[in-house]
């Protein structure tokens, strides 16, 4: 099976979710790593998460990220289970309630506070 | 199986080392190894080389051993990150101790800084141990995967910022005295708080440098010229590849670090020296509190109170990582030639005072992703 552009350009989360165990798991594989059964759906997270760690970066490992510091990346347990990497566009503490920003960040999955104010808030 | 000890070891100066690959350098250590365990090339049976990210090579050990000229009757390469020179060393004890071999030359080096693209390229080649698909694409960097581990401990230890900057300030006092050091300068305590961020909370002086150098040590059945000092424990752990993958409360670190004492049959407070793992301050905090050598949160402190002096209860008394240098494999080795010397009574101006019997050496790789702990004893 061919597993699907991570990250996708549009801002959403990939996940896949197992029909013969019922886990989802985060980092995509064309099986299932909790029961080896091959295939997991493929489908996109909800949006909703609670933030794990975050970190500020200020040191940049390329020019086209350079251009963007200082930039947040977050580790943040997904509603649906998985812990995975993505970005912030702000420095949270952990255990913050966030929702994953329409359209992300430069093109990546963009989580955010939930509930703050500005045109995401209710989404 | 039988005793199995350091013979010889091997250690270059750390830093900027123009003019020289790779091979030259391993073939430095090489050398140094076998003038100090007085032996010649003829009498290595066995060769545990580990990568060079600089030269990237399918064979590295039979390469260097045309190069260097040996004919070993056991050859191979190990890759385990920054767990691999402990790695190495562990293996290198099993072929000797199972009789497979009579010395083994384990030896590593790079030129990783004075490389073309130098520092540059080494952070984007390090960068790759994270996830190729969910995670580099963040803009994630080694001091990024670290930040985030940083950012946990301080928010679940109670640790503060300066307890991790103890760290920095224990390495670079140490390295003041080390020959060879690459960071030498004075550093004090608002040097480390003013430093620029990294990768919040981590600040440059909380990041090891990046060096060119070398390290080598001869794995052996027979004691050598310097005292008999026995490899007695070894142990392993891995539990992820990645940090988001991670236990960010038990890495490994902690198992590996009970298997090696359980085989020597000691506990964290029979041990008299440390070698810990310290490319950046909050590594060497999480490995010695996993490992059992402090409680949570309190390392730091710890450090800065002068529990880990040099002749109380020596840590990284060459300077770590954080100063006498990192250049990948042969960095964490620097550890364990530091405490060969230290536990042989034989560390010159730096020799600590304390009895120095028993040691442990902690390297990790990746992300805390690949735990190696050793014992030593004299």
């Amino acid at each position: 099976m061919d597993l699907p552009l991570y990250p996708t350009r549009d801002g959403r989360l990939p996940l896949q979710l197992c029909a013969a165990c019922g886990q989802h798991q985060g980092f995509l594989r064309d099986f299932c790593r909790n029961c080896l059964a091959p295939d997991p759906a493929q489908i996109f997270a909800g949006g909703a998460a609670r933030l794990v760690v975050c970190t500020t970066i200020h040191r940049a490992p390329d020019p086209a990220w350079a251009d963007r510091v200082p930039y947040h990346i977050v580790l943040v347990d997904l509603a649906e289970g998985p812990r995975v990497m993505a970005l912030a566009d702000a420095a949270l503490p952990p255990g913050t309630r966030l929702q994953l920003r329409p359209g992300g960040l430069h093109e990546l999955p963009c989580f955010t506070a939930a509930g703050a104010t500005g045109p995401f808030a209710g989404d | 199986m039988r005793p199995v000890y350091i013979e010889g070891v091997g250690l270059t100066p750390f830093g900027r080392l123009p003019g020289e690959d790779s091979l030259a350098l391993m073939a430095k250590a090489g050398a140094l190894a076998l003038s100090d365990a007085g032996l010649e090339r003829a009498q290595i049976d066995g060769l545990v080389t580990g990568y060079s990210t600089v030269m990237p090579h399918l064979m590295l050990s039979t390469l260097f051993a045309e190069y260097f000229g040996l004919t070993p009757s056991w050859a191979g390469a190990l890759q385990l990150g920054g767990a691999t020179g402990a790695a190495m060393v562990m293996l290198a004890r099993s072929l000797v101790g199972s009789g497979q071999c009579e010395r083994v030359l384990v030896v590593a080096g790079e030129n990783r800084l004075s490389f073309e693209g130098g520092r540059d390229q080494a952070i984007r080649t390090l960068a790759q141990v994270g996830h190729a698909r969910q995670e580099v694409p963040f803009g994630a960097t080694i001091p990024g995967y670290y930040g985030l581990l940083a950012s946990h401990y301080l928010a679940t230890s109670g640790a503060t910022p300066d307890d991790l900057a103890a760290f920095a300030l224990h390495m670079r006092s140490e390295a003041a005295s080390t020959a060879g050091a690459h960071l030498q300068s004075p550093l004090s305590l608002d040097d480390v708080r003013r430093s620029r961020v990294i990768a919040d909370p981590l600040r440059l002086a909380d990041c090891c440098p990046i060096s060119d150098g070398a390290a080598a040590l001869v794995i052996s059945a027979q004691p050598g010229p310097h005292g008999a000092l026995a490899l007695t424990g070894a142990g392993q752990a891995h539990r992820h590849q990645h940090v988001s993958a991670a236990d960010l409360g038990a890495t490994g670190a902690g198992e590996a670090a009970a298997r090696a004492l359980q085989m020597a049959g000691l506990s964290p407070d029979q041990i008299g020296l440390l070698g810990i793992y310290d490319s950046f301050t909050v590594t060497a905090a999480i490995l010695m509190e996993e490992a059992g050598f402090c409680a949570p949160g309190t390392s730091g402190r710890q450090v800065a109170e002068g529990a880990f002096a040099r002749d109380l209860r020596p840590l990284n008394s060459h300077g770590g990582l954080l100063s006498y240098g990192h250049c990948g494999v042969a960095g964490g080795m620097a550890h364990l030639v530091e405490m060969t010397r230290q536990m042989q009574r034989r560390a010159g101006p730096r020799q600590s005072a304390a009895p120095c019997r028993t040691g442990y050496l902690h390297a990790d790789g990746g992300v805390l992703s690949a735990h190696v702990g050793l014992v030593l004893e004299v």
